[in-house]
Order: structure tokens, then C-alpha cells, then sequence
């Protein structure tokens, strides 16, 4: 009874306080919580969107004298020399295939290695290994450059060795662009699988283990109880991972190729991405102005990637999707 | 008990096998790396790099360790990685949970505010700008804890871990008269310890491996973190051998090779660590605990 | 603001500087150490941020040219040629400042000691005296060598190129440039390899020619220019010689790794090297000995106005628009050069700790000179006060004697023009990944038909804004030289 007459006396009041009401009230609701986000939210907006204004340094000539406020404004004659360039559309494509390929076979590396560590039961044997393969991921570009160049190098590489021995003829890796898209994913599956399978393992130990349980009283057989169990769980984790590294599938892996393949033009063909393209592109003229356009580009057509791609997500996987 | 059918227990030694394989696999590399820094720096110019030391020597390591320097170096990195790991896991975490509760109505709303800034930044000049003139933090310490406290791709990851918590868990507390922050304080935290062990991982990585704030922020010597103290040694050995041999000193090579590498096992040697004493905490269950009865 | 490391005595030495120059200058000075990858990145950000650094290194090969101008230097002529500074007075002759400047003001101190890097290929002696052969004194010779290192071990690659440098100036034309310039004495700063043709008086440009340039852009160049092989006839050597390299020539980084651990017959650098080569081939294979063929014919005779060099510095030493003590600075600097005791207090440490003199014009290195190795392009190196070391090979001693003869060097035409990228920008940025991968692959020898390549590359540059740039440096030569420019 108090209720209804609550709620009569209380309806034209909402009505007109409708837009500030629903805010008010959601804030009453979730107060803790709001606060809870709040010193997060503050830490991105001081060091996240106070320097956001410097994006307009792509569309500048920017002087470091003049600084950011005084440097003459150009419009989008930054962008110039990236969009008419001969190789524009040649190493976008290379980027965004270079990434693609890691993302996907990195990620079924990941999943992979995860799984197969989660059906073990030896303790040992599981923490030593699992530390292992995350090795790798622990060197240098640089480091990673110096053995394959000892691995595949014409004269005196070790492969070479190895087929001369067995009468075959050497392979001159370093001349053949067709292979190495290959040679680069195998490189960094090697480098990352085994620490990104950190996360998806993290992910399969908080599977319920009633589900496995009730699974092998039905008789299913363990693989079985992959395929139908921990792959679909895993689902919503790896959703998210490919839509956080696709934001970035315009951005070439710069320290590995440059580490890597470096300056023979011979390999530029098939992994010449837009970082390296540019950094050659501006190595004389060191412009600033020109460096942050394409930066801006590159941004720009992720973002709308993700946009589009987390719609999708929304409608198959909603808890996975970014936004 | 129920018994391993054959086709499991093939499955198993499958397993095993592949694991191993690529464990070996990516163990001789690190392998080389180590022995390599230990052999000398002819040896390495005549022969390559091999599994086995070659004419022993410590001199890459004696370069490293040549003051204290680098002992300071350590000091300021354990101090930043467990700093920082601590004040970034607690924000980032409060950030995270809210976002996973879905009767949140403004969570999308925060969800894109935080993405956009992992495709959008203003550049170098205007993060200088910020950090050294207007926030005053030239030479301190904190530049290389604070900016990084909220990575939003942890963040996110973070976010997903809490999602597969129940939330039957937090509506029991409720109905019980509990609040949201003792409900994530005392309920959620205490069963997410995988998603946290892999999350703090995570961040302790990124603190320990800072060096370019480092680089542009900070010039007192007794703030250098270790990776950029041992990358300015790597550098300038390579540099100061060019300058040694333009005045011909007989007998003094400056081993840059061995020190490359010598620098790769400095600088992991304390995390790689952390992550097997992590593992106890991949442990299976364990956050579904308290939904059992 | 330098870059490298501090030096382990650099203490001692500015407290001895303090020391004595307690009545008269009492300055303080600070300096700053960077990593060098990130130091030209790290000053831009210095500048924008408005901080107060007195004295910057820079360089043409880092921001120099850039960074003049955009105006982010202050003009220095007021300190030059002025008796109130009798040392920089010295040191810095009018005519070393005049290559130096820019639009006719100085904007950074040149610090060099000597005006050209002698190129140098070296040789392992041991093979040779092996093999049976004379002395090499000539490109036959070499080749010789090289044939008989092939026979003999064919595991060794007989020469050890670097990939983006290839055969360098290997094979170039040695005729002395009166009225251009050419390979090897190219000017710099334009994106893609021009070489520019002036009249015999030198006072109008005829033209300006690149790689794959058809006939017709030669014709009006007088004989023997209006052939373009006189300008490129070396790229069918490198074709030639191209079987006597690295199969990964492209990816090599550092050849010298390669020759000093005995993997290479032969390698081509520059005289500076020499020592650090044969120290470290001597540690790495006993009984190896380290000899070197310069390969320019006039430098190995060592004979007078030879080296064509536009005098100008590969280093130097600027102000910032943003420091407030300039003057200071300057005194420091007018110290500096004023005495060959200051000079060398910085440049080599502390007399009879550090080093000891050997004459007038050289020294001799102490075994504590490991302490301190200060990085004299970066502030002291002037070609009238620097010492050249005694401690070098007696070979490379004579060739850096010679470097620094004043007389082995004739002045190029064009000594004093500079490039400004400003208006070419775009263009540059889309020429300059293309020509620099064909560039790159004729270097090496790597293909044979270079000619059609050249052809192919030429058009598709020239639809990237080949021939803007080509008038734009045109225009700006020829407004050089309406100034009264040579």
C-alpha cells in the first residue's frame, strides 16, 4: 500500500526531472563503483588526454623553436609524400598481411601451448617447461637478429652447413623475399608463443572443474573435453586479445624487421611495412611534422577497424567486445 | 577413478613430447647467449657463438660490474617494479571490476574513454612538454612509475578475468547487506588470484624493462634504472672502442660482442623468477570456490 | 650536451681546468652524457621544451642542416675574428669558417682534425706474403690477390663490403673537379645522388644529372662529361667484381667482424679504422698482420692537391637559440684553443698521467689513457691544434701526416652552397626510399643490367617529383652563385 502511493506522488516529479533523475539515480545505485574507476579515469586523462592536443603536430611544420603553438599550419600537406609515394598501398598491404599472419597463427600458437600445459599433471616437469617457453620472449631484437643471421646466412650460415653436408645446394635466404613472411611468423611465434600463452592459461584455470568432472563420468575422451569444453570457454579471451592487437594491425613490428631484415633491399618486397618504409622515407630530413602524420594515419584507419569489428563482437560475444 | 582411455593417454604422450620439443627449442638460444657472455671476445669474432664457453672470461661482466653503479641501478629498478606493480594493480583493478558488472550504465562510456588512448597519442613533444615542464618531473624516480600506472590493455584483460567471475557470488553478498567495495575487496579479489598473478606479471615486466622515460627524463646517474644503465654501457663500450683504437693501445679490446649479451642476462636474470613462483597460483578451481554449496 | 660516455678522469680534468682558470674565467662547466641513438631526437625535445642548454654537438650527419634552418641556433660570426678572442681568432681561420657557414653566418664551431678520411682497403699481409705476392699497388694487383685468395681458401670470402656502402669510392674517377661535382664528391642533402655541371667558368649551371638519366640531359655537357659513363662507367666494375663479395652483402652491418675473425680476405673502410682493425685481428689470429691499399691513386702516392674537399667539418659544436650564456660559452671555447696547453688538457687528459708529449705535432698514449677517452670531435678537434698519435702504425701515420697537410687538398666548386630541403620536402620523402634501394643494389654490383634498371628507376622517380627537385637545386646553385658564391 505505502508503495503505490509512493509511487503515484512520485511520477510527475521524475517525469521532469527525467534526464538529471536517471544519472542521479545511477550514481546512487553504483556510487562505490563509480568511485572506484575514478582514480583510473583520472590517471588517463592527465597522461593520456592533456597531450593529445600534440597531434596537431602532423598538421604542422613544426619548428622545435616555435613549439607546438607557434609552428606554422599546413593542413594535410604532411600526409603528401605517404599518400603519393610509389610503395604506399604496396607496404600497407605488407603490414597489414604481416599482422595478420602473427596475430592469428601467434594466437593458435598461444592457445595451443596453453592447452597442452593445462592437461598435465606433473608439477615439476609443468612450472620448468612452462618457464622455458617464455624465454625467449626475454631477448633483444637485436640478440634474436644476431643468431638467425648465424642460422641463415649464405656463406657461412648454419643451415647452409647442414645441406652442403647432406649434397643439397645452399639457399641464399637472404635474397629470396617469397619466403620470408614465413621465416618471419615462425620467428615470432618462437619469440611470443610461449609467454602469450600466459594469459589463456590463466583463463583455462578458471574453467569449473565440475564441468570436466560430469564430462569424463559421460565418457568423453580428453580430447573431446577440449574441443567442447576449454576451446569454447576460452572463447571471450581470445576475442578480446585479437580485437586489443587489431587496433594496432597498421603498425608494423618496426624493432623485429629492422633488427632483422635491416637494410637489404633485396627482402623490401615482401616485408617492408609502413614504420620502416617511413623511417627511411624521413632518415634525411628528420621532420617531425611529417613522422606524426603518418602516425595519425595509422591510427586512424585501427580505430575504425576496431569500431567495426567490435560491433561484430557485440552482437556474437558481447562480454568481449571493447565497447 | 575413472581410467585413461588409450586414445588419452596417446594424446597425453603427444603432449609431452611437443612441450618438450619446443622447450628445448627455445632453450638453446638463451643457452648460447649465456655461454657466449662468458666467452672471450676473440673467440667469439674467430668461431661464432656456441653452445659450450669458450676461453672463458668474465671481462664483459667486469665492464658491467666495473662500480656502483649498477648496483644502484638494481636498487632504483626493484624499487620501481615493486612500486610501481603494487599502486598499478590496485588502480587498474578498481578500474576493471566496475567494468565488468553489466548493470553498469555508464561502463561503455569508460570502456571507449580508455581504449581511444591506446590508438591515439599526442606525440613525444607533447608528452615532454607535459612530464618535464608542466608536472615538474625531470629526475625523479616517480616518471617512471606514475604515467605507467594504467595500461589499458591490462586493464582490459583484467576486466575479462572479472567477467568469468559469478555474479550470483556478488548478488548473495548483497542480499546479505555488503557494499560494492567489500564485495570486490573481500569476495572477488581473493578468487581472481590467476587473472591477478598474470596481470601483476604483466606489469611488473613492463616496470622492470622501463628505460625510455628513463632516457628523456632522468640525468642523475643514481637514478638510472638497469636497462638503460646497461644499454648506455652497450653503446658506449661500442663507442669507447673506437675512440680507444684511435689512440692504439696495444691489447685493448673492448668486448662488445660478449658485453651484448653479457647485458641479455644481466637485465632478466631477477624477473624470469617471478613467473614460476607466480605459477602456484595457476592453480584450477580456484575461482569457483566459494559458488560450491 | 654531448654524447657518450663520461670519461673516468673527466673529473680530474675539469678540476685542473678550475684550477687554472680560477682568476680569470671562473666558470663551472657541466656536462651531460647521452646515448648516442637518442640524442638528436632528445635535443629537438630539449628545444621545444624551452631548456636552457648552452652548448650542443651536432653535425651534418645528424640534424645540422635541419636544425640551422629552423632557426634554432644562435649566430655565432660576432665571436669569430675578433681580437677580444685571440685563441678563436687562431684556430679558426677565415677561410675554414667560410665552408662552414651558412647563407654566410656561422651557426655551429666545425670540429674536425683532419678534412678527409682516406679510404682505405685493407689487406691481411700474412695471406699475401703467403700467397706469394708482391706488395698490392694497384687495382690489378688487388684483383690479383683476390683471385689468388678465392684458389687458394675457398671458404673465405675474399673482400667484406658493408651492405648499404657497397664498393664505395672503389674504381671512381680521379680527375680533379674544377667546374663540378661528382661521385665521389656529390653534394649532400638532397635525397637522391645529383651531379651538378657548371660552365667552365663556373659561374652558370648547366645541369644536373642522376642514375638512368637518358642521353639527351648530357648533350649539353661539354666533352667528356656529355657521356654518362664518365659519371657511372665504375657501376661495370662493381658488376665485375661482384663475385668477389659476400652473397648477403645487403644485410651486412659490420664487414670488419667478418675480416677480423679471418672469414674475409679483405675489407674496405677508412683510415680511422686502422687501428681498431688490427687490434682486433691481431687478438683473434696469431701470426695475422694488418697492412692497407689505398686505393685512390694520387692518395697513395700521397701527392699534392689531390683531395678535392669542400673544407667543411663533419662535426660541430652549437649554441641554442634558448641559452642565456653565451658569452660565457664563447670565453670557454676562446681558452680552449687559445694555448696548446689548454687544447690539450681537454682534448687529451693530463700531461704525463694520461699522455706525453712527442714533438710538437704528436703524442704518445700512457697507459692511463683508458681513463680518459674524451670524445675530441665532439668539442676540441681543429685541424691547426689537434696531435695526431704516435702510438699508430707507421704507415698509418704517414697517411694521416698527409691528411693533415693542408696541402694535399684542393678546394671543389660549390664549396660553400648548402641545400635547403624545405621547399622539396614531399618529394624528397618519396624519392628517396626508391633511389636508395637502387642505389644500394648498384653499389653492390648485384645487377648486371644496371643500365635498363636505371632507366626503369629513373621514370618512376621522375613521377614521384624527380625533375622538382632537380629545378629546385638548379635554382638554388645558381642563386649561389649570382651571390658571388664559387
Amino acid at each position: 500500500m505505502k508503495d503505490s502511493v509512493a509511487l503515484r506522488t512520485r511520477t510527475p516529479d521524475t517525469d521532469v526531472r527525467k534526464k538529471g533523475g536517471a544519472f542521479l539515480t545511477e550514481i546512487r545505485k553504483h556510487g562505490l563503483l563509480y568511485l572506484l574507476t575514478l582514480p583510473g579515469i583520472l590517471l588517463v586523462f592527465v597522461f593520456s588526454y592533456l597531450p593529445m592536443g600534440g597531434i596537431v603536430i602532423a598538421f604542422q611544420n613544426f619548428n622545435a623553436i616555435k613549439g607546438i603553438t607557434g609552428s606554422e599550419f599546413v593542413g594535410f600537406k604532411n600526409f603528401e609524400f605517404f599518400i603519393q609515394s610509389n610503395e604506399v598501398l604496396h607496404v600497407i598491404f605488407n603490414t597489414l598481411f604481416l599482422n595478420a599472419l602473427f596475430i592469428l597463427f601467434g594466437t593458435c600458437a598461444s592457445v595451443a601451448i596453453a592447452v597442452m600445459f593445462s592437461e598435465l599433471g606433473g608439477k615439476w616437469f609443468k612450472r620448468i617447461v612452462q618457464s622455458l617457453v617464455t624465454l625467449p620472449n626475454f631477448l633483444s631484437w637485436t640478440v634474436i637478429a644476431m643468431f638467425v643471421t648465424a642460422l641463415l646466412s649464405s656463406d657461412t650460415g648454419m643451415l647452409n652447413k647442414w645441406l652442403i653436408s647432406l649434397g643439397f645446394e645452399p639457399i641464399s635466404f637472404f635474397n629470396e623475399p617469397a619466403i620470408w613472411p614465413i621465416i618471419l611468423v615462425l620467428i615470432k611465434i618462437w619469440q611470443g608463443a610461449g609467454f602469450g600463452a600466459i594469459v589463456y592459461l590463466a583463463t583455462i584455470t578458471g574453467i569449473n572443474p565440475d564441468i570436466y568432472e560430469s564430462a569424463s563420468i559421460d565418457g568423453a575422451s580428453r580430447w573431446k573435453k577440449i574441443r567442447y569444453i576449454t576451446l569454447p570457454l576460452l572463447k571471450p579471451t581470445v576475442i578480446l586479445m585479437m580485437l586489443l592487437a587489431m587496433g594496432g594491425i597498421f603498425y608494423g613490428d618496426f624493432g623485429m624487421i629492422y633488427a632483422i631484415v635491416g637494410r637489404n633491399v633485396l627482402l623490401y618486397p615482401t616485408t617492408d611495412v609502413i614504420d620502416t618504409y617511413v623511417f627511411r622515407a624521413l632518415m634525411e630530413l628528420n621532420d617531425m611534422g611529417m613522422a606524426a602524420a603518418v602516425g595519425v594515419f595509422q591510427s586512424l584507419v585501427g580505430f575504425i577497424l576496431v569500431i567495426t569489428v567490435n560491433q561484430l563482437a557485440r552482437k556474437f560475444s558481447p562480454d568481449s567486445a571493447l565497447f | 577413478m575413472i581410467k585413461e582411455s588409450s586414445s588419452d593417454r596417446l594424446l597425453k604422450a603427444i603432449i609431452y613430447i611437443v612441450l618438450s620439443l619446443f622447450a628445448i627449442y627455445c632453450v638453446i638460444p638463451f643457452v648460447t647467449v649465456i655461454s657466449s657472455s662468458l666467452s672471450s671476445e676473440s673467440s667469439i669474432l674467430r668461431d661464432g657463438y656456441s653452445i659450450v664457453p669458450r676461453e672463458f672470461t668474465l671481462a664483459a661482466y667486469n665492464l658491467i660490474f666495473k662500480d656502483d653503479t649498477i648496483y644502484r641501478a638494481y636498487g632504483v629498478t626493484i624499487f620501481v617494479t615493486v612500486v610501481g606493480t603494487a599502486i598499478a594493480m590496485l588502480v587498474t583493478c578498481a578500474l576493471a571490476y566496475p567494468l565488468s558488472i553489466r548493470a553498469l550504465k555508464y561502463k561503455n562510456g569508460i570502456n571507449f574513454y580508455v581504449y581511444f588512448t591506446m590508438l591515439f597519442h599526442g606525440g613525444l613533444v607533447a608528452n615532454y612538454l607535459l612530464i618535464s615542464k608542466y608536472l615538474g618531473m625531470r629526475d625523479s624516480i616517480w616518471v617512471l612509475i606514475i604515467p605507467a600506472l594504467v595500461s589499458p590493455w591490462n586493464m582490459f584483460l583484467m576486466r575479462n578475468f572479472f567477467n568469468s567471475v559469478d555474479e550470483s557470488l556478488a548478488e548473495s553478498a548483497k542480499i546479505d547487506g555488503a557494499n560494492d567495495i567489500y564485495i570486490f575487496y573481500k569476495i572477488v579479489l581473493p578468487i581472481s588470484l590467476p587473472a591477478l598473478a598474470t596481470v601483476g606479471l604483466f606489469y611488473a615486466m613492463a616496470f622492470w624493462n622501463k628505460w625510455f622515460e628513463a632516457m628523456l627524463y632522468i640525468s642523475d646517474e643514481n637514478k638510472f634504472p638497469l636497462q638503460y644503465l646497461v644499454m648506455r654501457i652497450m653503446n658506449n663500450a661500442d663507442f669507447a672502442n673506437q675512440l680507444s683504437a684511435k689512440i692504439s693501445l696495444p691489447n685493448y679490446v673492448v668486448p662488445t660482442l660478449s658485453t651484448r649479451l653479457a647485458t641479455t642476462v644481466v637485465t632478466i636474470g631477477p624477473i624470469i623468477f617471478l613467473y614460476p613462483f607466480l605459477q602456484k597460483y595457476f592453480v584450477k578451481g580456484l575461482m569457483v570456490g566459494a559458488v560450491k554449496g | 650536451m654531448f654524447f657518450g660516455d663520461k670519461p673516468t678522469d673527466m673529473d680530474l680534468v675539469l678540476q685542473e681546468f678550475e684550477r687554472r682558470t680560477n682568476d680569470s674565467l671562473g666558470l663551472k662547466l657541466n656536462m651531460e652524457w647521452n646515448a648516442m641513438e637518442d640524442y638528436r631526437q632528445k635535443l629537438k625535445l630539449r628545444l621545444a621544451a624551452g631548456e636552457e642548454v648552452d652548448a650542443v654537438f651536432d653535425a651534418s650527419w645528424m640534424s645540422l642542416e635541419q636544425n640551422v634552418a629552423q632557426g634554432y641556433y644562435q649566430m655565432l660570426d660576432k665571436y669569430f675574428n675578433n681580437d677580444e678572442y685571440p685563441g678563436l681568432k687562431k684556430a679558426f681561420p677565415p677561410q675554414y669558417l667560410e665552408a662552414n657557414s651558412f647563407n654566410g653566418h656561422l651557426y655551429a664551431i666545425p670540429l674536425t682534425q683532419l678534412f678527409y678520411d682516406i679510404e682505405i682497403v685493407y689487406i691481411r699481409k700474412d695471406l699475401r706474403e703467403r700467397l706469394g705476392l708482391e706488395p698490392i699497388e694497384s687495382y690489378a694487383d688487388l684483383e690479383a690477390y683476390l683471385q689468388a685468395v678465392a684458389r687458394a681458401y675457398p671458404d673465405m670470402i675474399p673482400l667484406a663490403l658493408k651492405g648499404d656502402r657497397g664498393f664505395f669510392k672503389l674504381f671512381a674517377n680521379e680527375d680533379k673537379q674544377t667546374h663540378y661535382r661528382m661521385a665521389p664528391h656529390m653534394i649532400s642533402g638532397v635525397g637522391v645522388g645529383f651531379q651538378v655541371v657548371l660552365s667552365k667558368d663556373a659561374k652558370h649551371v648547366l645541369g644536373a644529372v642522376t642514375y638512368g638519366d637518358p642521353l639527351s640531359a648530357y648533350e649539353d655537357f661539354p666533352s667528356p662529361l656529355n657521356d654518362p659513363d664518365y659519371f657511372y662507367g665504375s657501376f661495370d666494375r662493381f658488376v665485375a667484381w661482384n663475385k668477389y663479395i659476400q652473397k648477403d652483402v645487403l644485410t651486412e652491418r659490420n664487414p670488419q667482424v667478418l675480416f677480423a675473425a679471418g672469414k674475409s680476405a679483405a675489407s674496405e673502410a677508412v683510415l680511422s679504422n686502422w687501428s681498431e682493425i688490427r687490434q682486433k685481428l691481431i687478438t683473434s689470429i696469431p701470426g695475422a698482420e694488418l697492412e692497407g691499399f689505398v686505393y685512390s691513386t694520387c692518395q697513395r702516392k700521397m701527392e699534392k692537391s689531390c683531395i678535392g674537399t669542400d673544407y667543411r667539418a663533419w662535426n660541430n659544436l652549437a649554441i641554442p637559440v634558448t641559452s642565456k650564456h653565451a658569452d660565457e660559452m664563447m670565453k670557454f671555447l676562446d681558452w680552449l684553443f687559445q694555448s696548446q696547453e689548454n687544447h690539450d688538457l681537454f682534448e687529451l687528459g693530463m700531461e704525463d698521467e694520461h699522455w706525453m708529449g712527442a714533438g710538437n705535432e704528436m703524442y704518445k698514449p700512457m697507459p692511463a689513457a683508458t681513463n680518459y677517452l674524451f670524445p675530441r670531435y665532439e668539442l676540441t678537434w681543429n685541424p691547426a691544434m689537434s696531435r695526431i698519435s704516435a702510438g699508430n702504425d707507421p704507415e698509418a701515420v704517414e697517411l694521416l701526416r698527409y691528411s693533415a697537410d693542408p696541402e694535399t687538398y684542393y678546394r671543389l666548386p660549390l664549396s660553400g652552397f648548402r641545400f635547403d630541403p624545405s621547399p622539396v620536402k614531399s618529394e624528397i620523402a618519396k624519392v628517396q626510399p626508391v633511389s636508395d634501394q637502387m642505389a644500394q643494389v648498384f653499389r653492390n654490383g648485384l645487377e648486371p643490367d644496371w643500365r635498363s634498371a636505371a632507366a626503369k628507376t629513373n621514370l618512376k622517380l621522375r613521377s614521384l617529383g624527380l625533375d622538382k627537385i632537380r629545378s629546385e637545386l638548379i635554382k638554388q646553385i645558381q642563386a649561389y652563385l649570382d651571390a658571388g658564391g664559387t
